[in-house]
């Protein structure tokens, strides 16, 4: 009798182990779920942000003149550099031009480096002109914080704008 | 009362529905024409400042968007088998007076003038430079590829530039390089007791003119028109405006013809074409009827002394 008992007993547990585990499983995976939906949330809303953001920029290209535009897309460059995202800043460079000069990463961010641009930096346009439908710009790079004249480079960057926000710029260095 | 207010809607609806049809067809074309609006804007490319088929010089913008494409095929078709060097082809866009005129109907001449222009991967613009009776005149920039380069070469701010001409042949465009435009027959005749001038070719360049005249010599005399460096001999009209023939620097300028001879002579003035003044006449300001002329310089006062005739003379270009 006390044997049939503790067999129920046995079993009894075993079942309430199982649900526990079977629970404890549930509750990881709707975590596990929770956070991917986050995850995945998140980059929905980093897209839409991004859209968003693509959006309003196209917004303003529209509403600007033909230099502002252009003086709009060479900021972007320079704000890529100046938070080291060399990724976007080697993307916006003409493929040929890419290709001769910068062939890998390393190799932009080899020159970048070598440039020593301020932490902040500022930008003065100096000369743009076209040559057939190509922008050619000059540009005095300077620092934010000291404001100083004397330690300013000076930049000449060729543009080809192929629509909105569609560009390319080649440096000469 | 829903029972009600639906009655009173039907019968709304059926008093007026000639004019709700109406109101809904208006708002449709309203709203239609907004998304129409807004895709149009949606896909117009930037504006921008170059205007490649607007003339800076003179004359009316191309404004036809066939002869704009037409003529930015015709010159990218020339371009491209120029940066092939596929010769023939480039050649064979050009029109039948440019070959005989500007490369003297010898592909091997046309060569080496493209070798000399594209000597490495070049790119060019063209700009709308002047339009005037039905020619197009387009300044064609070719340079190094800038974007390729950044600009980084020693040689990156040379660039070549020429005009190119392109005129209707038929269905087709074909081109004019080098700032040639036309070559024209002419029947313009001037004679007195001394010489015949015949003025029978006038062959027009953007920036100059060249005209061939034929002197036969009536005399037993030599005629001198222009002896080497003689300055103020032969000019030409333009609306009342004189200019001097241009002259190449190191050419011998001299031009006379012997008793009883016929000669062919090439005058060059400088003469923009899409300039407004017309030339009248050519003129020569000093005219010699020689017993002999030896053409050597210590005995030209003693020949010009001893001058049958000395006078000026002039012959109608228009």
């Amino acid at each position: 009798m006390s044997r049939i008992k503790n067999k129920k007993l046995l079993i009894s547990l075993i079942i309430i182990c199982v649900l526990i585990i079977l629970i404890i499983l549930n509750i990881l995976i709707k975590e596990n779920k929770r956070k991917n939906t986050n995850i995945e949330n998140q980059k929905a809303i980093e897209q839409e942000n991004q859209e968003q953001e693509e959006g309003e920029l196209l917004e303003e290209l529209k509403s600007v003149s033909e230099s502002e535009r252009i003086k709009i897309y060479i900021s972007k460059y320079f704000k890529y550099i100046e938070n080291k995202d060399y990724n976007s800043a080697y993307e916006l460079l003409y493929p040929e031009f890419r290709n001769n000069y910068f062939p890998t990463i390393e190799d932009y961010e080899k020159y970048i480096e070598e440039q020593d641009y301020p932490g902040l930096l500022t930008i003065d346009y100096n000369d743009i002109y076209m040559q057939g439908e190509y922008y050619i710009v000059t540009v005095k790079i300077g620092d934010m914080i000291t404001r100083s004249e004397t330690t300013k480079i000076e930049k000449q960057l060729i543009i080809q704008e192929n629509g909105y926000n569609d560009y390319y710029i080649s440096v000469k260095m | 009362m829903l029972l009600d207010f639906r009655i009173k809607l039907q019968n709304f609806i059926r008093k007026n529905k000639n004019k709700i049809f109406i109101a809904i067809v208006v708002l449709t074309v309203i709203i239609g024409v907004n998304i129409f609006l807004g895709k149009k804007r949606e896909s117009a490319p930037p504006t921008t400042s170059y205007k490649p088929h607007t003339p800076i010089i003179s004359g009316k913008e191309v404004k036809s968007k066939n002869t704009k494409e037409s003529i930015e095929s015709k010159i990218s078709e020339y371009m491209n088998y120029c940066k092939e060097k596929n010769y023939e082809a480039a050649y064979n866009c050009l029109t039948d007076d440019c070959k005989e005129c500007k490369f003297k109907n010898s592909i091997e001449n046309f060569k080496k003038y493209i070798d000399y222009i594209f000597d490495k991967n070049k790119i060019y613009s063209i700009q709308n430079y002047s339009n005037k009776d039905n020619v197009y005149i387009y300044q064609v920039i070719i340079s190094e590829d800038i974007m390729a380069t950044g600009k980084n070469n020693d040689k990156s701010d040379e660039y070549y530039d020429e005009k190119i001409v392109i005129t209707k042949d038929g269905n087709d465009y074909r081109l004019s390089v080098a700032g040639f435009i036309s070559k024209k027959a002419m029947l313009n005749v001037s004679e007195d007791e001394y010489m015949k001038i015949n003025v029978e070719e006038k062959i027009t360049y953007y920036d100059k003119i060249i005209y061939k005249l034929k002197i036969r010599n009536k005399t037993s005399y030599d005629i001198v028109l222009e002896r080497d460096n003689e300055e103020d001999c032969i000019g030409i009209s333009l609306s009342g405006d004189v200019r001097e023939q241009v002259i190449e620097q190191y050419t011998n300028t001299e031009k006379y013809i012997d008793s009883g001879q016929t000669k062919t002579i090439e005058l060059t003035f400088s003469k923009y074409f899409d300039e407004s003044k017309k030339p009248e006449t050519i003129i020569f300001n000093k005219v010699r009827i020689l017993e002999k002329y030896t053409g050597v310089d210590s005995l030209w006062e003693e020949e010009l002394k001893h001058a049958i005739k000395k006078y000026s003379t002039k012959i109608s270009v228009e």
